[in-house]
């Protein structure tokens, strides 16, 4: 069978964003299939009826109908329930209860809006996928790269690290070379109803934004064995008590309870030992980390000389990452404040990703 | 691109004449049914007249049928106006979910429910019903054709069962008026459900018939329109377009029948022709369904793929799913998994032409050669 044009799945989640790429996907003269992916439903605890959460609602994926049938556009609902909840929440919970602080999102983009959609081109007989995320895939030699979008602000390539790079192929970002300004505008033009519309930048699978109340509910039995515990400075001196170490995040000033002249900071959380060490700030600055499950986009040699983020809105520091008891090891140029083992590092060149990793240690 | 829609067991386009017909009333008869005035006069003529058509059709009396707003309506007035607490009730597995629903409701007011599974050619075995009734048994509920797999139940036999032991027979017939004959003076039914749009009437609109004798609690409060049952200013328009489609569909039901089936026939010849691997799940069925299964093909993604060609079929009871699950009711029905998974319910009407049907099975053709050179790679 020969199509006339390559065809684009297009993964939409009704917001501004996937829907301004839909129209640019046209405008490439691609033929587009509008796909909306039901990861998550949230059910009142009462009335076991469910309770939309904004990256999931009616409201948004009639938002995605809604804008593909506009735009003569085919769209499906596609059902990934179980594969969210087996490889995306069940390891933000896990990592929790490890004394981490986990990246969902991440996670998810790698796992299922990327491996499983791209799994999907053959159902709809589909060449590519594309979505609404600020960043840009740029040929270089028959090699893609993926880079910083265009519009700094908005920026999402940080978002993007743990996508494996064969699959940068079979993907359109086109919204990398616009701001998120014209995307707006484009919206507007086309007289997009969700043109104003808030995004959210909450966990879909997370009511208000509570994810402490979101574990109790998703793993009642080990917050059943959650304790409280101590609070203790560097010295292993008792300073104060925690109500469950889940609650605490590295970084965090607020809610600790304690009273000294000179604010405090959880520095580290001990799930084993049930315990929570607080510094003071400057002790949360840290030379450097290992990091783990290493994402190359690049071909590389150590030592090498980047500049990392370690957090989605981070500028970047310089650093160089070296090869340390059989794993990368991360060293600032200068020390970074609140280095949160399980969240991401990404490694950038320029404008251009070279990997990531997960910070331990 | 061409386009053809291959799902009527799911709903029907509305006939030409219907449409008409209930333009018409749309625009010259709006009085309220129930208004002394001339105006509610003509109004209340024309339900009169579609009750009329509708009788004759199933061969009932008039003052038998009761108009709804859809077939889920008339099961549950049906249902929940007759049982009461201690009742028993003996139905299937496979029902639609406004019977499944509505007795398992019932079941948690303090009804007794048995429910019995389809044999291998997806029916109900009346012997098994019988076995299953006792002194408190009140209602058997069984549908007439099962939706997904397009089997006809043996309503006569059980309605034969029903009169002996005497006990309630509800009959869900949604899937089957219009399509075969139903003769409601020789099958002793007790009620019956349909709905307008699965025989090329309008959607919003069934009727339930109940037998002369039955007395029906009130389970909606209103007016008292259609006999208490279903009260609420009566849908005028939809009521005509009920009483044409269905009286259209039974006066040519012996033609339609044969082509239709003439039509599933020239289908299977041409898949036949294509050397498609497929297994038919069921040998008496109505005319023009086919649980049709693909072996190591993903129904899914086969709906998809026909429906970017522009054809439309439906696949078990998700309609909406990246992960397929295989249908309960295939399951039920003695089908393995994996070959419930790779089926699809094709459903063929009296708008198809020959060319439509050869049309279906060379796109078809096309499509599983790619999809199952996809399942080895």
């Amino acid at each position: 069978m020969h199509k006339d044009k390559k065809r684009v799945l297009v993964a939409m989640s009704g917001g501004v964003d996937s829907s301004v790429a839909l129209i640019k996907i046209l405008e490439m003269g691609y033929e587009a299939i509008g796909v909306t992916l039901k990861l998550w439903e949230n059910r009142d605890k009462k009335t076991n009826k469910v309770i939309d959460s904004d990256c999931n609602s009616l409201d948004a994926v009639n938002g995605a109908k809604m804008v593909c049938d506009r735009l003569g556009v085919h769209h499906y609902t596609l059902n990934f329930i179980d594969l969210f909840k087996s490889k995306v929440v069940k390891n933000f919970s896990d990592e929790y209860f490890s004394g981490r602080t986990p990246n969902p999102c991440i996670r998810c983009n790698s796992i299922v809006k990327w491996e499983a959609l791209i799994e999907q081109l053959d159902v709809f007989d589909a060449d590519m996928i594309a979505t609404g995320h600020y960043a840009r895939i740029l040929k270089d030699n028959n090699t893609y790269k993926l880079c910083k979008g265009v519009d700094e602000i908005k920026d999402q390539s940080y978002m993007l690290w743990q996508i494996k790079k064969e699959l940068l192929e079979k993907t359109i970002l086109p919204l990398g070379d616009l701001t998120k300004q014209e995307v707006r505008q484009i919206a507007l033009d086309h007289k997009l109803i969700n043109a104003d519309r808030n995004e959210s930048m909450d966990l879909c699978f997370v009511v208000d934004d509570d994810y402490r109340e979101f574990l109790s509910e998703f793993a009642p039995e080990k917050i059943k064995n959650m304790t409280d515990g101590e609070i203790t400075n560097e010295e292993g001196e008792t300073v104060g008590k925690h109500s469950g170490y889940i609650n605490y995040t590295i970084g965090q000033r607020r809610g600790l309870g304690l009273s000294f002249p000179e604010p405090r900071y959880v520095k580290k959380i001990l799930p084993n030992e049930n315990k929570i060490i607080v510094s003071k700030k400057d002790s949360l600055l840290s030379n450097g980390c290992y990091l783990s499950k290493l994402n190359w986009m690049e071909n590389i040699s150590f030592p090498l000389k980047c500049k990392v983020r370690i957090r989605y809105n981070s500028q970047g520091a310089d650093a160089q990452l070296i090869k340390k008891n059989n794993t990368i090891f991360c060293e600032f140029d200068n020390p970074q404040l609140a280095v949160t083992p399980g969240q991401s590092m990404v490694f950038y060149n320029n404008n251009s990703i070279i990997g990531g990793g997960i910070i331990e240690e | 691109m061409k386009k053809i829609y291959c799902d009527i067991s799911a709903t029907t386009p509305v006939n030409e004449q219907v449409i008409d017909l209930m333009t018409s009333i749309h625009k010259s008869t709006f009085g309220n049914p129930s208004s002394v005035h001339k105006y509610g006069q003509e109004s209340h003529i024309v339900i009169e007249k579609a009750r009329i058509e509708t009788a004759q059709a199933l061969n009932c009396h008039q003052e038998e049928i009761i108009f709804t707003a859809s077939g889920t309506e008339a099961n549950n007035i049906a249902l929940e106006g007759l049982v009461e607490s201690d009742d028993h009730i003996i139905s299937s597995t496979y029902e639609h979910p406004s019977i499944m629903n509505v007795i398992k409701n019932l079941e948690q007011k303090g009804a007794k429910l048995t429910l019995l599974k389809p044999n291998q050619n997806g029916q109900v075995e009346p012997k098994k019903i019988e076995k299953e009734i006792s002194k408190n048994t009140r209602l058997i509920t069984v549908m007439f054709a099962n939706n997904e797999l397009g089997s006809i139940n043996n309503i006569k036999k059980i309605a034969e069962i029903t009169q002996k032991h005497n006990i309630i027979l509800h009959v869900d017939a949604v899937q089957c008026v219009g399509k075969i004959p139903i003769d409601l003076e020789e099958m002793k039914i007790d009620m019956m459900s349909l709905s307008a749009h699965k025989f090329y009437g309008p959607k919003g609109v069934g009727a339930l018939f109940v037998r002369k004798g039955i007395d029906l609690k009130t389970i909606l409060n209103g007016g008292g329109q259609e006999l208490n049952l279903r009260p609420g200013t009566e849908n005028i328009a939809g009521i005509a377009g009920l009483g044409l489609a269905l009286s259209m569909a039974t006066n040519h039901l012996k033609e339609n029948m044969l082509y239709v089936k003439k039509l599933e026939q020239l289908f299977i010849k041409e898949i036949d022709n294509y050397k498609i691997n497929y297994v038919l799940h069921i040998k008496d069925r109505l005319p023009g369904v086919l649980a049709i299964g693909f072996p190591g093909i993903d129904g899914q993604s086969l709906l998809i793929s026909l429906d970017l060609k522009g054809i439309a079929v439906s696949f078990g009871s998700a309609c909406s799913s990246g992960t397929t699950k295989a249908s309960q009711i295939l399951l039920d029905a003695g089908i393995t998994e994996d070959l419930a998974k790779s089926t699809l319910r094709i459903s063929f009407g009296k708008i198809h032409t020959e060319e439509d049907i050869k049309y279906v099975a060379k796109e078809l053709s096309i499509i599983l050669k790619r999809l199952e050179k996809k399942s080895y790679a």
